[in-house]
């Protein structure tokens, strides 16, 4: 039973997953702290730090880029 | 030019829209060439800077193109790879140029972003407004109708101020591929729109972990 968390442009992480997980929990247990316009989905959809997590998903940050 | 291998993917007949690249660096000078070859054949660019040594890994340009505008040296080149007709503009988008037909934005900041959005937000002369971003080994391409509040909703929520962005090491900003790897998606994305397919709006792909989020 686990959650992997990736960060784009960084590394996923893989963590235990446990009941009533949520986006945050998820990414303290992978020791990240995404910045204030970071986006995040899980399994391909809107997210917040509120939503929960379940067993086998992904949950992927995305920083906020501007290059060109 | 004859295009007999890519006719039922997408023949150049129906690009029936000019397409002007603001921005003519790492997203916008790959991207000029594709779709120039992909049968675009009316291209404007817009782009105020010269070409500097550190854009040689990572953008289109030639060893001989140093201190040449980008928007001459990527007219220079397109028109020796392609029949394509292209005006060039070497100047910075301000908001007072007219825009029209399909418009790409591959500039590099996001106070430029915002700009051009004012410019293209509910332009009944704009079907389709493409900005993509770069960072490191992340692509992102919005695909916009302007017109479409979804759309406008959607590309909204992904507006920030410069200082709200991603610092990334000066040695991990741009590497040419993701340059081609974009450049392919807004081509693929100017296709799907231009033949009614299916399209996300927004994609974002990271080439290091291979992971994607696609909207």
């Amino acid at each position: 039973m686990a959650v992997k968390v990736t960060t784009q442009g960084g590394e996923t992480k893989e963590i235990p997953f446990t009941e009533k997980m949520r986006v945050a929990d998820a990414l303290k247990a992978a020791g990240i702290e995404p910045s204030k316009k970071a986006t995040i989905t899980v399994g391909g959809k809107d997210a917040d730090l509120k939503t929960i997590v379940n067993d086998d998903d992904l949950v992927v940050i995305t920083p906020p880029i501007s290059n060109g | 030019m004859t295009y007999d291998r890519q006719l039922d993917i997408l023949d150049p007949s129906v690009i029936f829209y000019p397409v002007t690249l603001i921005g003519c660096g790492g997203i916008g000078s790959p991207t000029s060439l594709v779709l120039a070859k992909m049968g675009c054949s009316d291209i404007t660019l817009m782009d105020a800077d010269e070409v500097e040594e550190h854009n040689l890994p990572n953008q289109l340009f030639r060893l001989t193109d140093i201190d040449s505008k980008k928007v001459v040296a990527c007219q220079a080149i397109l028109q020796e790879f392609s029949t394509c007709s292209v005006r060039i503009i070497p100047e910075m988008f301000n908001g007072t140029q007219d825009l029209s037909g399909i418009v790409i934005s591959g500039v590099d900041n996001m106070a430029a972003r915002q700009t051009i959005w004012e410019k293209v937000k509910y332009n009944l002369d704009i079907p389709l407004y493409i900005d993509a971003r770069l960072g490191g080994e992340v692509v992102q391409v919005f695909t916009i109708q302007p017109c479409q509040i979804e759309d406008i909703e959607l590309y909204e929520k992904h507006l920030f101020l410069d200082e709200e962005a991603e610092i990334l090491p000066c040695t991990a900003r741009a590497i040419m591929y993701t340059g081609f790897v974009v450049a392919g998606l807004i081509a693929s994305q100017s296709k799907k729109w231009l033949k009614n397919e299916f399209l996300y709006h927004y994609i974002s792909l990271d080439l290091k972990t291979m992971t994607n989020v696609l909207q």
